[in-house]
């Protein structure tokens, strides 16, 4: 079954593997590890400058195709975060990634709203960090969607690790909450998540390009194993068809 | 003969544990020959007794396949020492605590009294670790050099949160060893080059997560013959009295 990974990194600039990425190679291991279409997000844009992160997405992702899929980023707490947010629109971006502890900010903040009003009025889903304390967990970002229910928000870990049972609340609670599966957690806790979360609200990601080289294939053999256990209809929406939904792909 | 270093047993309020039977399926369907079970969820937050118990009836009936850790919770004072004290007169092979689900923090005195007696009994003390703001790498590094006697395992390797604290925690005192779960093969590979394989133990904290899948980041870590082997079962032989 193919997938979509909803949650890979490019490398940082400073990183050697970033001096050897090719898109031509990114498509490669997709097709390797049965994927046909990623997420693609900055690591640079989230510690240094949004904007420059968002022209690199931006790059690499031109004339793949449709399967490097454009995420961007802003700095909520800057002024223009919201013009930044349209103009990742305006060049075909599907979601703005945010990560409160790497970007320095809390979702519960005043300078979150005009941030949150553009993604709405724009159709961009957040996927945001999650599972880290002290503001990233999985309520403090319900508590966002919960004042913005037209704004879809994506924790974009299931609560990483000690807190998926807090995404479970919150993606049960809200409407508008969406889990990717895509933590440090052990299996048992993902088929605790399928088991209790509507699967319209789930989607899979591997975090490649972030850290263990390896992480990409553990995390797939981990999906691909909680995949066989579903009915056919459930597992292709956990697969990739939430996924498309989500980024307004069908 | 791979010994996995720790596999988890007991009542968990969240998630599906295993019977002893089911436990030793799924060891071997990953091909882990023995393993160091440890107690959670109830048997580790409160009824430590009955899963000190339990764990050792599980070991005396498989002596070649099973070996366990026991927790006390410090908080019970002298009737954890005494706990303590029996469960490893009874053929426990270590402590195993969790701050974050007893309800201490590491630094707190009130562990002094049940590591004196782990450190009577020359046994090496597990604590899972990651869960701010009780049990951070760095807070089992400190708690190491004050009691440079005892030999603890950095659980759960810090995960999520302190994963970057790892390395620097881990060469931050002698006396703590690493263990493999939720490593990915380039981490392992790092904590063997950084510590020596005799300070590495694999472990899968099965059935949670996936022996097998946790074997094969071992496998991917490209590890030397003799190193490998320590990893798989040298060191738990070393540290733990596991047969290798």
């Amino acid at each position: 079954m193919s997938l979509v990974d909803l949650h890979t990194h490019l490398p940082s600039a400073a990183a050697p593997a970033w001096a050897s990425w090719r898109q031509s190679d990114a498509l490669a291991e997709l097709d390797r590890f049965g994927i046909a279409r990623a997420a693609v997000m900055t690591l640079d844009g989230l510690a240094y400058d949004a904007v420059t992160g968002n022209d690199v997405v931006a790059q690499v992702c031109a004339g793949s195709d449709g399967r490097l899929l454009p995420f961007g980023s802003v700095d909520p707490r800057r002024p223009d975060a919201a013009d930044e947010l349209r103009r990742c629109a305006d060049r075909g971006f599907h979601a703005i990634k945010l990560h409160p502890w790497m970007q320095g900010f809390s979702p519960l903040e005043a300078y979150m709203d005009p941030v949150a009003e553009a993604a709405i009025e724009r159709g961009l889903p957040f996927v945001m960090h999650d599972g880290t304390p002290p503001y990233a967990s999985p309520l403090q970002i319900a508590r966002l969607a919960a004042r913005f229910p037209e704004l879809t928000v994506v924790l974009a870990h299931g609560g990483l690790f000690d807190l998926w049972e807090d995404s479970v609340a919150a993606a049960v609670r809200y409407p508008n909450v969406h889990i990717t599966m895509c933590g440090t957690a052990p299996r048992a806790v993902f088929r605790e998540i399928v088991r209790r979360v509507p699967v319209a609200k789930l989607t899979l990601g591997t975090d490649g390009g972030f850290g263990d080289p390896d992480l990409r294939r553990h995390r797939l053999s981990v999906h691909r194993a909680i995949l066989a256990e579903l009915p056919d209809g459930d597992a292709a929406a956990l697969a990739y068809r939430n996924a498309e939904r989500l980024l307004g792909l069908t | 003969m791979t010994t996995d270093a720790h596999v988890a047993a007991g009542e968990h309020p969240s998630l599906p544990t295993l019977d002893v039977d089911d436990l030793l399926r799924v060891l071997d369907d990953g091909g882990v020959g023995r393993a160091v079970v440890g107690p959670v969820g109830r048997w580790l937050a409160v009824d430590n007794e009955d899963g000190n118990r339990t764990l050792a009836g599980w070991c005396a009936a498989h002596p070649d396949r099973l070996a366990h850790w026991a927790t006390v919770n410090p908080w019970y004072g002298s009737r954890a020492c005494d706990e303590l004290r029996r469960a490893l007169a009874a053929g426990a092979r270590g402590l195993k605590l969790a701050p974050s689900v007893q309800g201490f923090g590491l630094l707190s005195p009130l562990l002094e009294p049940v590591l004196d007696v782990a450190e009577e009994h020359g046994r090496p003390v597990y604590v899972v670790t990651g869960v701010p703001v009780a049990s951070e790498p760095l807070q089992l590094t400190e708690l190491a050099l004050r009691r440079p006697g005892l030999t603890f395992v950095m659980g759960r390797s810090g995960r999520t949160d302190f994963s970057l604290d790892l390395l620097p925690a881990l060469t931050g005192a002698p006396n703590l060893v690493a263990e493999t779960a939720y490593n990915g093969a380039s981490l392992i590979a790092a904590l063997v080059t950084a510590l020596g394989a005799g300070r590495v133990l694999f472990s899968s904290d099965a059935p949670f997560n996936d022996v097998a899948l946790e074997l094969e980041r071992v496998d991917r870590a490209g590890l030397s013959g003799d190193d490998r082997a320590a990893v798989l079962g040298g060191a738990a032989a070393t540290l733990l009295g596991v047969a290798a």
